[in-house]
C-alpha cells in the first residue's frame, strides 16, 4: 500500500507540477510578445511589418523614439524604418496620421486616393483559428436580427433561436418558453429551399453594433449553404450557389457600408472564398499554406488590393490580390501576385526561453493559442536531449550523492534517481520533500 | 513455545544529542501488570509510544505478541488495549455513541462491563463527553478497555488529573478486572502508591538508558534506607565529600549505596546491601564512626521510589 | 469491512454534523442571493438584454459561487481533521483493529462523498434558478464553468487533509504547494463552457491524490522523530 501511495504521489505531484512551474516561470521571467504586425505597401511595393522583439537590435534602437527601441520596423528585403517613414509606406492603414501631416491624398500604382477614397475601401476581415466550431464552445443560442426594424438602429430580438435536428427552435425571452408558431415558420422557410438538418454551422454577425442586419447563413447536413434573414417578422431563405465539391466549413459575416463583400466563407479544404453582397456569388482567394485550425487568417482591403494575412504560433504568411472586380465571375479564384512569408520575433529563442527548455523536461499545458477549449497537452522541451536531459542527470547524479549522505542508496532511491533522471525538478522537489528514504 | 506478549530487543532512541536508551532490552511476562518508573525526561512516555506503536525508534526493535510495534496487524490490535494521556477519547461523542462506536470493531465486545462501570456516573445515555470531568472520562474510558477484554493493556499514565477518588475507583476497577491473572498490564503513573495495591513488577527507568527491573515486594523488602545524622560526620573534608556525593545523579553512587540525599541535620543513604556494607563504604571515605550511628528508616513505596531515583 | 465504513461513517457525522448544517445553510443562501440578484437583472432590464449580457459577452451571473466550494471543503477539512490532530485523537481510531488504508479511506470518502454532495446540491440549486431565466440550452455551459470551481473544492479538501495529516513540516509544504498548483488553473478566467474537453484529467487526479493520502496517515502513525 505505501508504494501504490508514493508512486501515486510521484504521479501526481509531477503532472501538476510540469503544470504549474513552467507557467509560473514564464509569468515571471518570459515577456509576451504579439505576434507580428505584417502588411503589404503600395509605396515601396513589398511586403513591410512591424514587430516587438526581445533582447537587442542596434538598429532598430537607432531608428527608435528613445525608450521603444524594442520595436521594430522592417521591409521583407531587411530595411529598418523609423515610425514615421513606417507609415508612410502604409497610406491606406495610417492614413489619418496622413492627412495630420498634410500628406494626403496619396499616390499609388498611378492613381491618387483622398482620405474618402481610402474609407470607402478600408475593411479588414478577421477568421482566428479559436473562432472555428471545433475550437471553442458550442453557442447555446443565438439572436436573428430583425433586417428592416423600421429605424435607423437594429434591435436585439426578443428570441433567441437553436438548431436542433429537427429545425430550428427560437425560445422567447420574456417568457423563457419555445415559440412554437416562430419555429415552425423559419423551419419551413428553410427546408422548403431544401435545408436538411441537423444544421453543420451558423455563420453570422450577432451583435446590433452595425450599420445593417446582412442575415445568417446556416450549413446543412448535406454541406449546402443557405441564406437567411428576417425581415418583417418572417424568414427570407435563399440557397447559395456553390463551386462543385465545395463544403463550406465556416461562414464569418460582416457588414459593411460599401455593400460589395458580406464576408467570407472557408471550405473543409481550407480555402477561402470572399462571399459577394448582392448576389452572395463566391469569389475564391489562392491561399495556399493556411491551415485554419493552427492559423489566425486576416484580409485587408484597401483601394488596390486585398492581403491575406494568417500566422500561427511561430511563422506568419502574406498574400497579396488584386482587389476582384464588382463582377468578377462567380467561383473564380483569384492567384495572389506578390508571397511573403517570415518567421515573428516572438518565436526566437532567448536566455529566459533557453532555460526554460533546460530546466523543464517537458511542459503540461491546458491552453492553446489556436483554441479555446482547454485540452491537456504534454510536450517535450525543445532542446531536450541538447539541454533538458544532461541537466536531469546532472540532477540524478547530485540526488545520488545526497542519499548517500544520508544511508546507501536503496531500491526506492534507485526508483528516485531515475525519475529524476526522467522527470528532472519535477520528481526532484516532491522527493526532497517526502523524505521517504530517512 | 508462547511468545511474550511485548519483547524490546537492543533499543537505541535519542533526541539529537540526548541518548534516551541505548541497548535497551526487556521482556514483560503474560499475565504480569508492569510499572514503569522513573523521572520526567528519563523516557517513559517515550517508550510508551514505542510500545503503542506511535513512535518508531532509530535501533532496535518492539515487538507486541511477535509483531513489530509500528507494523501491528490488526488482528494483534484487538488483543491490545491502549489508555492515552490525559484519557483521550472523541469528546464529541456521547456515552451511548462511544459504546456503539467501539463495540462494531470488537467480536468479543461486552456491552454490560462499559455500562457496569458508566452508570455508576448517574448520567444520561446521551450526555456528551465533552462535558465531563476528567474524573468521569476516565471512567468511561477505562469502561471502554473493559468492554474491549484486551490480553495486554498500555495505560500511559492512567492517573493524570484524577482526584483520590477516582484513582481508587480505578485501580479497583482494574485490579477486579486483571485478577484472573489473564491480562498482561504496562502502566505508567507519577502516583507511586498506587502500585502497591495491583503492580507485580516495577521497571525502573534511568538517565542514560539504564534499567532494573524486580518484583514490588522484593524492591520493597531488599531496598533500604539508612540515615547517618550530620554531627556524626567529623572533618570538614568528610562533609565535602558527601555533600558532592549527595549532588550527583542516583546510580551507584559508591560501591554499596545507589542514592545519597542531604538534609540540614543527616544524610539519607539508599542501598539494596546490608548495613554493614554501607558502612564499609563510608570508612573508605574517611568515617570514623561504630554501627550505632546508622539508623534504618522505613520507606514506602514512593519514599523507596525517590530514593532509588533521587530527588532531583 | 462494510462494517469499518459504516462505523467510521457514524463517527464523522456525529464529528461534523454541526458544520455539515452550516455549510449547506451557507450554500443555500448563497444560491438565495443568487436568486434575488438574478431576479433583480431581469427586473433591471429586458430579458433579451439581460440574455445578451450573458450568451454573447459571457458575463457570468452566479459568479460569487467561485470560491465557495473551494471554502466549504477547507473549512469542511478543518472541522473533520482538526480534532483528530489534537492531542493525537486519531490514535484512537489508528489503533482499531482495521487495516490503516481502509481507516484512512473511510475517512477521506466520507469527507469527499459529503462535499460532492454539497457541490452538487449547490451548483443543481444554480442551475435551477438558472433554468427559469435563460433557455435551457444554456446550462451546459454554466455547469461546465462551474465544474472546475467544485473540482478546486475536492483538490482543497485533499490537500488540506495532507497538510493537517502529515506530520513532518516540510512534507506538510509538499501539500500545500499541489494544492496552490492544481487550484491555481482551475480559478483562472476560460471561455465559459472551455472547460468541457479538458475536466477528464483533474477528475483522474483525486483517486490519485486520494490513495496518495495514505502516506501522511502513515508518517502519522509511525513517526522516527517527534
Amino acid at each position: 500500500m505505501r508504494k501504490v501511495a508514493y508512486a501515486a504521489l510521484m504521479l501526481f505531484s509531477i503532472l501538476v507540477l510540469s503544470l504549474a512551474l513552467p507557467a509560473a516561470y514564464d509569468l515571471i521571467f518570459i515577456k509576451p510578445i504579439q505576434k507580428t504586425n505584417l502588411f503589404f505597401s503600395p509605396v515601396l511595393k513589398k511586403c513591410i511589418f512591424t514587430e516587438q522583439i526581445r533582447g537587442f537590435d542596434a538598429k532598430a534602437a537607432a531608428k527608435s523614439e528613445g525608450h521603444h527601441a524594442d520595436i521594430v520596423y522592417k521591409d521583407e528585403s531587411g530595411e529598418y524604418y523609423d515610425r514615421l517613414a513606417f507609415e508612410a509606406y502604409l497610406p491606406f492603414i495610417y492614413y489619418r496620421n496622413m492627412e495630420l501631416r498634410g500628406l494626403l491624398p496619396v499616390t499609388a500604382y498611378g492613381q491618387s486616393f483622398d482620405r474618402k477614397t481610402i474609407e470607402k475601401h478600408r475593411r479588414v476581415l478577421e477568421l482566428k483559428a479559436t473562432s472555428l466550431d471545433s475550437h471553442r464552445p458550442k453557442p447555446s443560442c443565438l439572436p436573428l436580427i430583425e433586417a428592416d426594424p423600421g429605424q435607423v438602429a437594429l434591435l436585439y430580438p426578443d428570441d433567441r433561436f437553436q438548431s436542433t435536428t429537427k429545425g430550428l427552435q427560437f425560445i422567447n425571452a420574456d417568457f423563457n418558453a419555445p415559440d412554437e408558431k416562430l419555429s415552425k415558420l423559419f423551419t419551413l422557410a428553410l427546408t422548403n429551399q431544401g435545408f436538411v438538418f441537423p444544421c453543420k454551422h451558423i455563420g453570422g454577425n450577432f451583435t446590433n453594433f452595425k450599420p445593417y442586419e446582412g442575415g445568417i447563413f446556416l450549413v446543412d447536413a448535406k454541406g449546402q449553404l443557405f441564406h437567411l434573414m428576417r425581415q418583417k417578422g418572417e424568414p427570407f431563405c435563399t440557397k447559395v450557389a456553390l463551386p462543385k465539391g465545395v463544403v463550406p466549413r465556416h461562414v464569418l459575416v460582416s457588414e459593411a457600408r460599401e455593400r460589395q463583400w458580406l464576408g467570407l466563407v472557408l471550405d473543409t479544404q481550407d480555402r477561402i472564398w470572399l462571399l459577394r453582397q448582392h448576389d452572395l456569388a463566391l469569389i475564391g482567394l489562392e491561399t495556399t499554406r493556411y491551415r485554419p485550425n493552427e492559423m489566425d487568417f486576416k484580409l485587408i482591403f484597401n483601394p488596390l488590393f486585398v492581403t491575406a494575412i494568417f500566422s500561427d504560433a511561430k511563422k506568419i504568411y502574406a498574400q497579396v490580390f488584386k482587389l476582384p472586380v464588382k463582377d468578377a465571375v462567380p467561383f473564380s479564384i483569384a492567384q495572389p501576385f506578390h508571397s511573403f512569408s517570415m518567421s515573428m520575433s516572438r518565436s526566437q529563442e532567448c536566455w529566459q526561453t533557453m532555460v526554460a527548455a533546460s530546466i523543464f523536461p517537458f511542459v503540461t499545458t491546458l491552453q492553446a493559442e489556436n483554441t479555446s477549449l482547454l485540452t491537456a497537452r504534454i510536450t517535450s522541451s525543445s532542446h531536450y536531449f541538447s539541454l533538458s536531459l544532461p541537466i536531469c542527470l546532472l540532477l540524478a547524479i547530485g540526488y545520488f550523492f545526497y542519499s548517500r549522505r544520508k544511508k546507501s542508496p536503496n531500491r526506492l532511491a534507485w526508483t528516485q534517481i531515475g525519475l529524476i533522471a526522467f522527470c528532472g525538478i519535477y520528481a526532484l522537489i516532491p522527493i526532497l520533500l517526502l523524505d521517504e528514504n530517512s | 513455545m508462547t511468545v511474550n506478549p511485548v519483547s524490546v530487543e537492543h533499543l537505541f532512541h535519542s533526541y539529537g544529542p540526548k541518548i534516551i536508551y541505548q541497548d535497551l532490552s526487556l521482556e514483560f511476562e503474560p499475565g504480569k501488570i508492569y510499572g514503569l518508573l522513573g523521572k520526567n525526561g528519563v523516557g517513559k512516555t517515550t517508550l510508551i509510544k514505542i510500545l503503542m506503536g506511535f513512535l518508531k525508534p532509530k535501533a532496535g526493535f518492539c515487538r507486541i505478541f511477535g509483531d513489530l510495534a509500528n507494523a501491528i496487524s490488526p488482528a494483534t490490535r484487538a488483543r491490545v488495549g491502549l489508555l492515552f494521556e490525559r484519557h483521550l477519547t472523541y469528546n464529541f461523542f456521547s456515552i451511548a455513541q462511544v459504546e456503539r462506536f467501539m463495540a462494531r470493531f470488537y467480536p468479543k465486545w461486552k456491552r454490560e462491563r462499559y455500562y457496569e462501570l458508566v452508570d455508576l456516573l448517574g448520567l444520561p445515555s446521551n450526555h456528551k463527553i465533552s462535558w465531563m470531568s476528567e474524573g468521569q472520562r476516565s471512567q468511561v474510558v477505562l469502561g471502554l478497555i473493559l468492554a474491549q477484554d484486551p490480553e495486554l493493556l498500555i495505560l500511559d499514565d492512567y492517573s493524570m488529573g484524577l482526584d483520590a477518588g477516582y484513582r481508587r475507583l480505578f485501580v479497583d476497577y482494574l485490579r477486579e478486572h486483571l485478577k484472573d491473572g489473564q491480562h498482561t498490564v504496562i502502566l505508567t503513573s507519577h502516583v507511586i502508591q498506587d502500585m502497591n495495591r495491583f503492580v507485580d513488577d516495577v521497571v525502573f527507568l534511568r538517565r542514560g538508558g539504564e534499567v532494573t527491573v524486580t518484583g514490588l515486594e522484593a524492591f520493597s523488602s531488599n531496598f533500604h534506607c539508612f540515615r547517618l545524622p550530620r554531627d556524626m560526620v567529623k572533618g570538614e573534608v568528610l562533609q565535602s565529600k558527601l555533600a558532592k556525593l549527595a549532588c550527583q545523579s542516583a546510580g551507584r553512587t559508591l560501591e554499596h549505596i545507589i542514592n545519597l540525599e542531604e538534609h540540614a541535620s543527616y544524610f539519607e543513604l539508599f542501598t539494596f546491601n546490608t548495613k554493614e556494607e554501607v558502612l564499609r563504604d563510608l570508612e573508605g571515605l574517611g568515617l570514623k564512626a561504630s554501627p550505632p550511628i546508622l539508623t534504618e528508616v522505613a520507606m514506602d513505596l514512593e519514599d523507596a521510589f525517590v530514593g532509588y531515583t533521587g530527588r532531583h | 469491512m462494510f462494517n469499518v465504513l459504516a462505523a467510521i461513517f457514524s463517527k464523522e457525522y456525529v464529528k461534523t454534523r454541526t458544520s455539515m448544517l452550516i455549510l449547506f445553510a451557507l450554500g443555500i443562501s448563497l444560491a438565495a442571493v443568487i436568486y434575488f440578484d438574478l431576479n433583480r437583472l431581469f427586473m433591471l432590464d429586458h430579458p433579451e438584454i439581460v440574455w445578451y449580457h450573458t450568451l454573447d459577452l459571457k458575463q457570468i451571473p452566479y459568479g460569487i459561487f467561485k470560491y465557495l466550494p473551494m471554502l466549504s471543503a477547507t473549512v469542511f477539512c478543518f472541522c473533520q481533521f482538526l480534532p483528530e490532530m489534537r492531542d493525537e485523537r486519531l490514535r484512537i481510531s489508528l489503533h482499531l483493529p482495521c487495516p490503516l488504508g481502509l481507516l484512512l479511506l473511510a475517512h477521506i470518502v466520507y469527507g469527499l462523498i459529503f462535499l460532492m454532495a454539497l457541490m452538487i446540491a449547490e451548483s443543481g440549486a444554480i442551475l435551477i434558478i438558472l433554468g427559469r431565466k435563460y433557455p435551457l440550452a444554456y446550462l451546459p455551459e454554466a455547469f461546465w464553468t462551474m465544474l472546475p470551481w467544485c473540482l478546486a473544492g475536492i483538490y482543497a479538501y485533499l490537500c488540506c487533509a495532507w497538510v493537517l495529516l502529515e506530520p513532518k513540516k516540510k512534507t506538510k509544504v509538499l501539500g500545500l504547494i499541489l494544492g496552490v498548483c492544481i487550484c491555481t488553473p482551475l480559478f483562472q478566467h476560460y471561455t465559459p463552457g472551455a472547460f468541457s474537453t479538458a475536466y477528464l484529467p483533474f477528475i483522474l487526479g483525486i483517486p490519485l491524490l486520494t490513495v496518495s493520502l495514505f502516506l501522511p496517515a502513515l508518517h502519522f502513525r509511525t513517526r522516527e522523530v517527534e
